[in-house]
């Protein structure tokens, strides 16, 4: 296949049929210059899509609307009377879409917009609620209404089970949790203050904090409800362990079921203690989002893809020091889908030249947590083999480039401090033209901060995480996820304003209009 | 050819917008613009039938009627364009943000606009034009097809050759002049 081929375009703006489509992912399949062509012509329409809406745009004037309704028998009713909340769904839509841009620039975040959403929906009522994947996101700092008792669950017979704590709210139904049912956590608690103390005998599901949660967890909703299967561990041989899809099930041909995997694959530290991640990805989920909210649809869940999305922002990390091309900058902080768990935030920035050119090439990179101080971990994304990750993984950084990867971790103790390194990051890469290599390595200790102590960046991947990890889970249209998540959003806001990050919050109070409303019907 | 009645109030608020800033993007002014627009909304009323229905976003006959809209307008602007070529002269940047104030707009994304506008004006005036209904206004191929009165192939044709030449120009551009979004899509 020709990389100029205009139906190579039309492949990657979604304008093929089905089967043409399918011809095509085949042909790209054996010819990675022209799957990467066509990852390029996505991350272009992106970019058109997200700048060209920042373009300015007139209304008609009273006047003009006023011709309208003569012309249409209508009286002329002044546009500012008419009850936002109470009007159509599209019109809520609209609104709040730009109003929630509009608070950014002004500092308020999308705080009010969520409260306003989200008070005008029921409030989740768990009793009558079926069996299903529940996400919670926890505020760290939450008030204390949201709060949950957090209760050991040793009777917990079934061994693919992720029970970590239990939410008040939910919580009777999980202690008694019979086997398919699932309890992706998660009370809102500041987690150095809330952590249980483990108890003597107490089994390892009791504890959230020592949980071996080694057997991944995949979901699979069908028409009639949604069955969950224990994964397979990834083989340690296979690049990025604990990334690729080993807990994931594919999507049934000809059937409509999707799958979810909310969880994706916990590696025990004790097993494995070193990972792998991919420096420069796609970030077609990106588009993808933004193309299904643009149509009022929540994306499908298998089209989410959180390493994309985090890599689709650029973030202030440290920059390299005089004569090093690139620099690794790390921080561990609350996760907010999980309060027993932490997140270690990976940033790698390339230095600022005064022309585009490589500035590493051949790039390895390694994890490897401390057996002592972590149980298990998990790379955060990587969850969905999408057609859209066609084409070959790039190796190298450009100058001013940044790399992100989350890593969702399970401390070995209760306390979220360590005085010792708890990851140790590693990036091998050879210099262009010379050819020679190089090694940069730096661990972190884990300080034990609070969301409010972690940087606005840290704070915003978190978030964009959670958000990929809501619209990827079963419980996508719980009114109180998507008021927790635009808090989330609000505290990750606080520096001025950029516009990738207003365009993307956008998106997020469109997703969540859409989802409340799915709800309500 | 019967349109349905949709409410009118809320199609105005749903397509004024994207209408008034394409018709902007041809008659190369907001006034008229404006004027174009209300036109084609007055048109859309007395062409419809029927018991008035609430829009329902994404429904056949909201898609349909936003084709609609988009072909009246864009006859509408190029009418006006012809009338009045004489005396109005051609877009220039400023024209562009004038009194109009979109509300999720930011000074870095309004620069990354106007810079890629800059860009834009490099292609030639129907690839500008799919590349606004496709990007900004999400339309198909086909819905652009319908717009346009060329052929979906042309369409697609235009496109993938628009795509390409903006690509040429974001790689020859200096690259401390390109707004960092676009960084990305290199």
């Amino acid at each position: 296949m020709n990389a100029n081929d205009p139906i190579l375009t039309a492949y990657a703006l979604d304008e093929l049929e089905p089967h043409e489509r399918a011809q095509i992912e085949q042909l790209l399949h054996e010819n990675p210059a022209a799957a990467a062509e066509a990852e390029r012509t996505r991350g272009l329409a992106r970019m058109l899509g997200a700048t060209l809406a920042n373009e300015p745009a007139g209304t008609l004037t009273p006047a003009h609307r006023a011709e309208i309704l003569k012309a249409a028998g209508l009286n002329a009713e002044p546009a500012q009377k008419r009850n936002i909340v109470d009007g159509p769904k599209w019109w809520r839509t609209w609104e709040f879409g730009a109003t929630a841009a509009a608070c950014m620039v002004f500092g308020f975040g999308a705080y009010a917009i969520f409260d306003a959403l989200t008070e005008r929906r029921p409030k989740f009522a768990t009793s009558t609620q079926t069996p299903q994947e529940r996400m919670m996101i926890g505020v760290p700092g939450d008030d204390a209404d949201s709060r949950a008792q957090r209760e050991p669950n040793g009777a917990n017979d079934a061994p693919a089970e992720v029970a970590v704590g239990a939410p008040s709210a939910a919580g009777n139904a999980n202690a008694a949790s019979p086997v398919g049912k699932l309890t992706v956590f998660s009370p809102t608690v500041e987690p150095r203050v809330e952590l249980p103390v483990p108890e003597p005998g107490a089994s390892a599901a009791a504890n959230p904090a020592t949980v071996q949660i080694g057997a991944p967890v995949a979901i699979e909703k069908t028409p009639k409800g949604i069955k969950r299967s224990p994964g397979k561990p990834v083989p340690a041989s296979e690049p990025y362990a604990s990334a690729t899809s080993g807990g994931l099930m594919k999507p049934q041909a000809g059937g409509n079921s999707v799958s979810v995997s909310s969880a994706g694959v916990f590696q025990e530290t004790a097993r494995q203690p070193v990972s792998s991640f991919p420096i420069a990805i796609g970030t077609s989920s990106y588009a993808e989002i933004s193309a299904s909210l643009r149509k009022n649809q929540l994306p499908r869940p298998e089209n989410v893809r959180i390493d994309e999305l985090l890599n689709f922002f650029s973030f202030d990390y440290h920059q390299p020091s005089t004569g090093k091309p690139l620099t690794i900058d790390l921080e561990a902080g609350p996760c907010p889908w999980n309060a027993a768990h932490r997140l270690l935030r990976i940033g790698i920035r390339t230095r600022v030249g005064g022309t585009r050119e490589i500035v590493a090439e051949q790039i390895g990179t390694s994890v490897e947590f401390n057996r002592t101080l972590v149980a298990s971990y998990r790379l955060v994304g990587y969850e969905g083999q999408g057609s859209s990750t066609a084409g070959p993984t790039r190796r190298s950084l450009i100058s001013g480039e940044t790399a992100t990867a989350l890593y969702e971790f399970v401390p070995a103790t209760a306390m979220f401090k360590t005085t010792d390194d708890f990851a140790t990051v590693s990036l091998n890469y050879t210099q262009p033209g010379s050819g020679a290599e190089r090694s940069i390595q730096t661990g972190t200790r884990d300080t034990g901060k609070s969301w409010a102590d972690c940087d606005d960046d840290f704070r915003w991947a978190a978030s964009v995480a959670t958000f990929g990890m809501l619209l990827r889970s079963s419980s996508v249209d719980e009114p109180e996820n998507w008021k927790r998540l635009g808090e989330l959003f609000r505290s990750s806001s606080s520096g001025a304003p950029r516009s990738d990050r207003t365009v993307f919050l956008n998106f997020v109070t469109k997703a969540s209009t859409i989802a409340t409303s799915r709800r309500g019907r | 050819m019967t349109l349905p009645a949709l409410d009118i109030n809320a199609l105005m608020d749903r397509y004024e917008r994207p209408l008034v800033r394409y018709a902007q993007s041809v008659t190369g002014d907001l006034e008229s613009a404006r004027d174009v627009v209300q036109e084609s909304f007055i048109k859309y009323v007395r062409a419809r039938s029927g018991p008035e229905q609430p829009l329902i976003p994404e429904s056949s006959e909201a898609r349909h009627i936003e084709s609609w809209l988009f072909t009246v307008t864009r006859n509408g602007a190029l009418d006006h364009l012809r009338k009045f070529s004489r005396i109005i002269p051609m877009p220039i940047p400023d024209d562009r943000r004038s009194e109009a104030h979109s509300p999720d707009e930011d000074l870095a994304g309004r620069e990354a606009a106007d810079w890629l506008l800059k860009l834009l004006d490099e292609l030639t005036p129907n690839q500008r034009e799919v590349i606004r209904l496709k990007f900004q206004n999400d339309l198909s191929y086909k819905e652009i097809a319908d717009v346009t009165g060329l052929s979906a192939t042309n369409v697609g044709f235009l496109l993938h050759v628009g795509l390409k030449k903006l690509r040429d120009l974001l790689n020859e551009a200096p690259k401390d002049t390109i707004p960092i979004q676009f960084r990305a899509a290199l």
